[in-house]
């Protein structure tokens, strides 16, 4: 009776990718070791690693301080856009009186605004924040506002019909529709609040125990200790992607039973 | 057994009356002019006609969908009506109990109250082992079923549908055709029916109204004078082929075949 997606992807689909990586790793050492490179130029993936044991506890601090503002600026985007989504729909006039400026927001260059909130706002951490959830506040805003609106007229009319109110329609219909647009623009903010840390946390400097993955980064390239430039730059990716598979998980979970976007 | 039929005339007893009923959509198109219909309680009434003759239209303006430009339009003795579009219109996200819940839920009726209707409903339309599964897992048909079933589920005393099998094939048309007829006949509701097929029109109906568009009106009646139940051997018997043609001759006649 369920249909369950039949999963055509042959045994070694896993595999293809990790070998392609381990290859290219051991390419990388080899030139490296052969044409006799110089670690402040490109450093071989075991000088990286070696550096990754020796620097782990300063790296993995500076982590810390990255995600945190990522994660506090992504849960700040979600709460704010999905209220504009929300107050959008219910209003046609202050969505028309809005939107520009959210568009405005958005297109312009988070770099160009940042140094404006560093200055304006006393507490670093505070400003990083802020302008991580600029750039990740606009997905939320417009793919939730799409998905809100994007009701089935049949639907609409049945809950008319039985007489609902604006707020069952809200709840019991709206929200339900919006779910897989919402999940959508949650996986591409996700990035983009880690991106918006990472940029204001280049254009703030900011050293001491606060300093961030982008401040290491900065300092290790003035030192010119490129393997812990790569370490960090290594650590960033995989925060992005552990980030992006998180929230996709939490959309497979949610929609993978009714909707074809998480079969 | 005949279905006992009461006068379609006397309005004062009648389900929904229709008087001089015109309709403009707010994008300018007439669609419908001067319509007077008269619907007797537990009449099965079924529109018949080509695509934009507004047959959907006065369907949904008796639903109190819309509201007529002109004319009176008044139901009677209708405490809870049900519509049933073309599509089976289901909510994608939630299982079929919930769906065919929907019309309680929204009357915010207590839940256990609820489920045993639920269950009711579903097994009057044969899929009272469906109730977990998500639309996407039943066929097109079981889902015009749930579709049904949540159209039942308030026991309506009038019960509205638009082209319902429409867009099934001809064979699960023809057994949901039976099981809607079986249903009526138990419950006794008043039927509106939109087709543009002849063969459901005459097996279904105590009366089939013919409309002809540009603008939507009604151009003739046929009541069919066959006794209900009506079994499968009617819908192939000479006299069957009979009522067709005159279906047919008469829409013809209106400009509406």
């Amino acid at each position: 009776m369920k249909p369950r997606p039949r999963d055509d992807r042959p045994w070694w689909a896993w595999l293809a990718p990790v070998v392609v990586g381990i290859a290219l790793t051991g390419f990388w050492e080899w030139i490296v070791a052969v044409r006799e490179i110089p670690p402040y130029i490109v450093p071989a993936p075991s000088v990286i690693g070696a550096t990754f044991v020796k620097d782990h506890v300063l790296l993995f601090a500076s982590l810390w301080v990255t995600l945190k503002i990522a994660l506090v600026a992504l849960v700040a985007a979600v709460v704010i856009g999905l209220a504009l989504a929300f107050v959008f729909v219910q209003n046609r006039a202050i969505e028309m009186s809005l939107l520009p400026y959210a568009i405005l927001l958005q297109v312009t260059p988070i770099v160009a605004i940042a140094p404006l909130i560093i200055i304006w706002v006393d507490d670093t951490p505070t400003a990083l924040v802020i302008c991580a959830t600029i750039v990740a506040l606009f997905p939320m805003v417009a793919n939730t506002t799409v998905g809100l609106k994007s009701v089935d007229r049949g639907l609409l009319d049945l809950f008319r019909l039985y007489g609902a109110n604006r707020w069952q329609v809200l709840m019991s219909l709206r929200v339900p529709s919006a779910a897989p647009y919402f999940f959508a623009g949650l996986r591409v903010s996700a990035g983009l609040a880690l991106i918006g840390a990472v940029v204001a946390e280049f254009v703030a400097g900011t050293g001491g125990s606060q300093s961030g993955l982008a401040y290491q980064i900065l300092q290790a390239g003035l030192q010119l200790n490129i393997p812990r430039m790569f370490a960090a730059l290594i650590l960033i990716a995989g925060a992005g992607i552990a980030l992006f598979a998180a929230v996709s998980v939490l959309g497979w979970l949610t929609l993978h039973r009714w909707h074809e976007s998480a079969r | 057994m005949p279905a006992p039929l009461p006068d379609p005339t006397a309005i004062a007893t009648a389900a929904v009356s229709v008087r001089g009923l015109d309709h403009v959509h707010p994008n300018g198109t007439h669609a419908l002019t001067g319509i007077d219909l008269v619907v007797a309680p537990g009449e099965f009434v079924t529109l018949i006609g080509p695509s934009g003759c507004g047959k959907s239209t006065l369907l949904r303006l008796i639903a109190g969908l819309d509201r007529p430009t002109a004319g009176m339009l008044e139901r009677h003795a209708v405490e809870r009506s049900a519509f049933v579009f073309q599509q089976p219109t289901l909510m994608p996200w939630a299982r079929v109990a919930a769906n065919v819940a929907l019309p309680l839920t929204l009357a915010g009726r207590q839940a256990d109250d609820a489920a045993a209707k639920v269950r009711d409903a579903l097994k009057q339309v044969g899929l009272e082992d469906f109730e977990q599964a998500f639309p996407r897992e039943l066929s097109g048909g079981m889902q015009m079923r749930a579709s049904i079933a949540r159209a039942l589920v308030t026991e309506p005393d009038l019960l509205l549908m638009d082209e319902p099998f429409g867009a099934l094939d001809e064979i699960t048309r023809d057994r949901l055709d039976r099981e809607l007829l079986a249903l009526w006949q138990a419950r006794r509701f008043t039927a509106l029916f939109v087709t543009h097929s002849l063969h459901e029109a005459v097996y279904l109906s105590n009366r089939v109204v013919v409309m002809s568009p540009r603008p939507g009106r009604i151009a003739a009646e046929l009541r069919i004078d066959e006794p209900y139940p009506r079994a499968q051997d009617f819908r192939v018997s000479e006299r069957f082929v009979r009522w067709c043609k005159d279906l047919s001759g008469m829409m013809i006649e209106a400009g509406a075949a």
